[in-house]
């Protein structure tokens, strides 16, 4: 199969990150921070040497600050609920992922939407300084739409925010291992990462990079130290890694790491987006399919490509390239409200997310298939 | 020779201290204990011998919780 929906999780990983799973699995099989034993302490070590890989690659303070959470989404559940409190306003994009909307739509915080321009980045800082409040106590916005591959300008919205002594948080699912992300330089308090995406790590954990300290843990539990103690111990990371954390996934998202800055963050990315603009250069010719943004600039765009074939539906076409062997996803993509700010509620539309392991012979593959209409015409 | 349990919050800040304490000289290791004075049950210690005030300096500067020291 054609895969083209890493923006989901890349489907193909590194030889090298499968390789440091199964080692971890026979070498470090012990629960890190919780026995001390040899094994448990080599495990223990194991784990925050990928700490500190993790705050280097991402340019945290430290590793401390780095915590293992169940996924992406659990990160940013962590920020929203954590810390923002009854009283608080909050900003977030046009853009936002379902990841972002549904958690902060229950902790009942006041919020508002800050359009997200695809041609002017400077017009999207404006529009989210136009709705800060006095009691707006962070902005937290996606680093680049999941379905739209827009990238929101993360540096500029930061200055904003700690011009203004604003919180930051980032969800970067569709930017970490894309480009490259420093949160000190780009005044990030909060970033919440999907390894398994840009970075090709296993599915099965996600990172939040936490530069303040959150208040409200989501979940107590055994942290391997205070034992005595009945209440949540205080410091980070352990204060929000109650449980075993996935330590195979962990060892293997250390291994992706290593792929990508050995590979080189930047070339990844270029490979990526000379994809997307083969692809959409061919689409903009073809008077059944319709685009949605601009033509995708490197640096302005994630390698995410969303369209419409006319006369069927966002669905029905990607199950249709997948019974020609392609895999793409249609729908909403868990993003209603970018759906909405696009005009595409309705239908959804179809994302094509190209990766490392892609090639421009896969990309003229799935445009033969266009070209045949009656192969989609309902 | 004295030898002296540094005891952190966390095994994160203990492996990040035995490392900075590592790096400046000591010869230190990280030991799960159970109890010590006023601990509040099971953690993680640094483990080091002699220059205790140094070591405290290194530790502070670079951050390191820590909730207790101990002395045998």
């Amino acid at each position: 199969m054609i895969y083209f929906d890493n923006a989901a999780t890349t489907g193909k990983k590194p030889s090298t990150v499968i390789e440091a799973v199964a080692k971890s699995l026979k070498e470090y099989s012990a629960n890190p921070g919780r026995s001390g034993h040899r094994l448990s302490v080599k495990t223990a070590d194991a784990v925050y040497r990928v700490r500190e890989k993790t705050a280097e690659f991402f340019g945290a303070s430290g590793p401390e600050k780095v915590i293992f959470t169940l996924n992406c989404t659990h990160a940013i559940n962590y920020v929203l609920k954590g810390v923002l409190k009854k009283g608080d306003h909050i900003i977030v994009s046009s853009m936002e992922h379902n990841a972002v909307m549904r958690p902060l739509i229950n902790t009942g915080i006041s919020y508002d939407i800050a359009d997200v321009s695809l041609y002017d980045d400077s017009e999207t800082v404006k529009n989210f300084e136009n709705k800060i409040r006095p009691n707006t106590r962070m902005i937290f916005c996606t680093g680049a739409s999941n379905v739209f591959g827009k990238m929101l300008p993360v540096a500029d919205i930061g200055k904003l925010c700690r011009k203004r002594g604003i919180l930051f948080g980032v969800d970067a699912a569709q930017i970490s291992g894309i480009i490259p992300i420093d949160m000190q330089q780009m005044n990030i308090d909060f970033l919440c990462v999907a390894p398994h995406k840009g970075l090709y790590a296993p599915m099965g954990c996600g990172i939040l990079i936490s530069e303040k300290n959150i208040p409200n843990t989501l979940i107590q539990g055994g942290t391997g130290t205070n034992s005595r103690e009945l209440v949540q111990p205080e410091f980070s990371p352990e204060k929000y890694e109650s449980g075993t954390i996935n330590v195979p996934v962990i060892i293997g998202a250390s291994a992706a790491m290593d792929y990508v800055k050995n590979t080189g963050i930047n070339k990844i990315y270029r490979h990526e987006m000379t994809l997307i603009k083969q692809l959409y250069s061919a689409l903009k010719e073809d008077k059944n399919v319709i685009l949605y943004t601009p033509e995708p600039m490197l640096g302005s765009y994630a390698p995410v490509l969303s369209f419409n074939y006319t006369g069927t539906d966002s669905i029905s076409f990607s199950e249709k390239l997948s019974d020609y062997g392609v895999a793409v996803r249609g729908g909403l993509h868990c993003a209603p409200i970018a759906h909405e700010y696009m005009g595409t509620i309705e239908k959804g539309t179809v994302r094509v997310s190209p990766a490392a392991f892609n090639t421009p012979q896969e990309i003229n593959t799935l445009l033969r298939l266009f070209k045949n209409e009656k192969n989609f015409k309902k | 020779m004295k030898r002296y349990i540094i005891t952190t919050g966390t095994v994160t800040y203990a492996i990040k201290g035995k490392d900075i304490l590592k790096r400046n000289g000591y010869k230190a290791k990280v030991d799960r204990i159970l109890s010590g004075k006023g601990s509040s049950g099971c953690g993680y210690a640094i483990i080091i011998e002699n220059d205790i005030d140094r070591a405290l300096e290194l530790l502070k500067k670079a951050g390191i919780k820590i909730l207790e020291i101990n002395e045998e």
